[in-house]
């Protein structure tokens, strides 16, 4: 019993380096194996964001974007969208951060 | 800009979105396949764009996430054509409009020729009219191909026929025999047989090249005005030497005899003058189609006078002309006055006009060795006469001698 829930643990917290290999022997792109968003930055004032499940926050100093693998935050000023779909989104204004939380 | 457009006639709405929890509802369009751009935050509200046809299926998502949408603006087509409900007679005249210039795009308006020169653009304007080609008529009863041929086979002088439609002109473009011809020499058809070639006025050979046919004559020989220069009839010789008949051909050579040329020219010393009044006479008209609208004044312009017509033709750009012409047709009186030319005037003239026969002599290859030709001056008239000698081609056409035939029938 003892050794299953190491086992549990460990796979817990293994889990994304063990996905991360096994997608690099299958050769599987990572944004489908570990569903990681995939950011475009243009300068500082363009940023496309691919593979997000939805807004949390939105004003026009911070944005923040729950993905597959954590939040990721665009600090900034006078942030907007452009335009908002299932499959992309294009942020413009200044952007002065882009941090990632899990 | 094709999205732009096709946006603009599809119209869209700018909304304003206030509530509880506003990034749900833009998740909740992002789910649904609705399409929203230009997403503001505007104090406690945001604001979007969002098309007519997504905006009706917004009732649901704000019912669930407990948010209310307004519209602050419109923009599109659809708004134009309600905010302009009562001007429909408006947008039936701008269809109609269309309508009509498509339609008067399908005919042709104007046959425009060039390159004539000695076919006037008149003689071949009423040549196609006998055919039938003539402005108001369909585009697609057109054959291009068949004009050009019909004006190459019944005008002998046109040598290049091109024929185009641009829009609604018809362009003809012509090219003509530049060859003059005009010294009385007979360039008819030859026999199919064969021809010979005659000297076509008296003179010594200067120059002979012989392409085809048995040469007659030689370089340095003095031939007579019509004597055979080379024959067309080449001899069919037997084994035995003697002559058993003859193969006809066109006889073909270029033959340059010194020659001499008369000269002739006479001007009056009395000539008459046209000189016009102050005054003239203007008839304004309207053309539209074949119908003519005038104040008919130009009915009333006598002999002595010259019209002039100065006509504008509508169109659109340069290929698109409609049947429609706006003109003045005015009429310059004048009388006749018996003026005389003085003794350098007469002069002046008769060698200009001497100038212009040796010009042409030259464009038609032919060179002048001297000439003697003199001006004289009396009371009624003044006279340059004189001769030149000039090397020029001499050899003519002619139908074949048919030559007799030395084979023997059966016996």
């Amino acid at each position: 019993m003892h050794r299953i829930l190491q086992n549990y643990v460990w796979l817990y917290f293994m889990k994304d380096k063990l996905i991360d290999h096994v997608s690099d022997a299958a050769e599987m792109p990572k944004d489908v194996a570990l569903k990681a968003p995939i950011l475009t930055l243009t300068g500082r004032t363009e940023l496309t964001i691919e593979n997000y499940r939805g807004i949390q926050e939105y004003s026009e100093l911070l944005i923040r974007v729950q993905t597959g693998s954590g939040e990721v935050r665009i600090k900034g000023k006078n942030l907007w969208i452009e335009y908002y779909t299932n499959l992309e989104m294009l942020i413009r204004g200044r952007i002065i951060a882009v941090e990632f939380k899990n | 800009m094709i999205e732009k457009v096709i946006g603009y006639f599809r119209g869209s709405l700018r909304i304003r979105i206030s509530g509880f929890s506003p990034e749900r509802f833009l998740n909740a369009c992002m789910h649904r396949n609705i399409y929203i751009w230009n997403i503001q935050p505007v104090q406690d509200f945001y604001e979007m764009n969002i098309s007519i046809s997504d905006f009706r299926m917004l009732k649901p998502i704000l019912k669930k996430t407990g948010v209310r949408a307004v519209i602050i603006k419109r923009y599109g087509f659809p708004f134009f054509l309600f905010q302009h409900r009562k001007r429909k007679v408006l947008f039936v005249g701008a269809v109609c409009a269309a309508g009509f210039i498509y339609l008067m795009s399908l005919f042709i308006w104007e046959i425009d020729i060039t390159g004539n020169r000695r076919y006037t653009d008149e003689a071949l304007e009423e040549f196609l009219a006998d055919y039938k080609i003539r402005p108001g008529i369909l585009i697609s009863s057109v054959d291009c191909t068949d004009i050009a041929t019909l004006l190459r086979k019944s005008h002998d002088r046109i040598i290049w026929v091109s024929v185009s439609v641009d829009g609604s002109t018809l362009n003809v473009r012509v090219r003509e025999n530049e060859d003059f011809g005009d010294e009385g020499t007979d360039y008819a058809v030859m026999q199919q047989d064969g021809n010979d070639l005659v000297a076509g006025r008296s003179g010594i050979i200067e120059s002979m090249i012989v392409r085809k046919g048995i040469p007659l004559v030689k370089k340095g020989d003095t031939v007579e005005k019509g004597q055979i220069l080379v024959s067309g009839a080449v001899p069919v010789v037997g084994d035995d030497g003697e002559t058993t008949g003859y193969q006809y051909q066109k006889a073909d050579a270029d033959i340059r005899a010194r020659t001499i040329l008369e000269y002739e020219d006479t001007e009056n010393v009395q000539y008459p003058e046209k000189v016009y009044y102050d005054f003239q006479q203007a008839e304004p008209y309207l053309q539209i189609g074949n119908l003519y609208l005038s104040s008919g004044k130009s009915d009333k312009i006598s002999d002595q006078a010259e019209i002039y017509t100065l006509e504008k033709n509508f169109s659109f750009g340069e290929h698109f002309s409609i049947p429609v012409r706006i003109g003045s047709r005015i009429g310059r009186y004048y009388y006749i006055e018996q003026k005389k030319h003085t003794g350098k005037g007469l002069q002046k003239i008769l060698s200009m006009n001497y100038q212009h026969f040796t010009e042409t002599l030259g464009k038609k290859g032919v060179e002048i060795i001297s000439n003697d030709v003199k001006i004289y001056t009396g009371r009624i008239c003044a006279k340059a006469f004189g001769q030149l000698t000039v090397i020029t081609d001499i050899a003519v056409p002619q139908p074949i001698s048919i030559m007799e035939d030395n084979t023997d029938g059966d016996d």
